[in-house]
């Protein structure tokens, strides 16, 4: 699906399409993490920038909904490593699992976008951190 | 408004992209970073919210018309609490382009990102992993040989394609 969302970040250089071209190395050109606003239960999604319309403060991005493995309950011993705790087991989602979290994950997606705008725009805000 | 021609392709390098008859030139270099053994349990803690760089590349493309950047990583995470907490960003000069799903423990996860018209000036493509959870989580190299998993993009590895149009 295709959405529009804020970006954030430092533009130090336009192309001759008006798209950013270089960002600060400090404070990248980057989508807000939109995430945040979302159940983690609907955030297994990757997209890709289809473009950056810098005058609106907003990048067009192309979004899919992932497969995701579901935890069954179980935990699992780590195999020849006693010392550390067991780790859950999970299983591949089912197809209809899928096609229903596919669902409910574009529509808060739409929501988020359409009737949350203002949650988005405020992680504008947020600092820049990276680490080595 | 300008759409950028995009091309997604799901392929492992050297293998031509699907309707594209692309010449394969990596006229950069990889730089990856330095990372623990699983076994060691010597993770890199990274901060809420954070980035952490796996690998980056400078890259001068000879035909900028057609460009594909193929970037993957294959690491472990915060093992015995939480696996799904990082995703990867990839950069093109300091400006995100692509975002994968949700990484997870003995997988390998991958970003393809197409694009055209990149002037002919050296590009500075990175790959990190973006930390979503709300707290610190840890991070490594899956390179042990007990546990199996993917070796093709150990830690983080990006590659740069030059693609002829269709």
């Amino acid at each position: 699906m295709i959405i529009r969302v804020p970006f954030t970040g430092e533009i130090l250089e336009l192309d001759e399409q008006g798209q950013p071209l270089r960002g600060s190395p400090d404070n990248p050109v980057r989508i807000v993490d939109f995430q945040d606003l979302l159940p983690s239960e609907l955030t297994h999604f990757s997209y890709r920038v289809i473009s950056y319309d810098v005058l609106a403060g907003e990048a067009i991005l192309d979004v899919t909904v992932e497969p995701r493995r579901v935890p069954t309950g179980k935990l699992l011993a780590v195999e020849g490593r006693s010392d550390l705790e067991p780790i859950p087991e999970t299983r591949e989602e089912t197809p209809a699992e899928f096609d229903d979290r596919k669902r409910r994950t574009e529509e808060a997606l739409v929501d988020l976008v359409e009737r949350r705008k203002a949650d988005l725009v405020a992680l504008k805000s947020r600092p820049y951190i990276a680490q080595r | 408004m300008r759409i950028a021609r995009r091309v997604i392709v799901n392929v492992k390098p050297p293998v031509p992209a699907v309707g594209h008859e692309q010449t394969q030139t990596a006229t950069g270099t990889v730089t990856n970073t330095t990372w623990q053994d699983m076994n060691t349990l010597e993770y890199v803690s990274v901060a809420a919210g954070a980035e952490l760089l796996l690998a980056s590349l400078s890259v001068t493309p000879v035909n900028p018309t057609n460009v594909c950047y193929y970037a993957g990583s294959s690491c472990a995470f915060e093992y015995y609490i939480e696996t799904s907490r990082f995703k990867m960003r990839l950069y093109v000069d300091g400006v995100q382009k692509a975002e994968s799903g949700y990484m997870t423990n003995n997988y390998m996860r991958i970003i393809t990102y197409h694009e055209v018209n990149r002037p002919t000036t050296t590009h500075n493509v990175e790959l990190k992993a973006h930390n979503y959870y709300s707290g610190a989580s840890r991070i490594c190299q899956y390179t042990t040989a007990a546990g199996g998993g993917n070796r093709e993009f150990p830690g983080g590895a990006i590659s740069f394609f030059e693609a002829k149009a269709a």
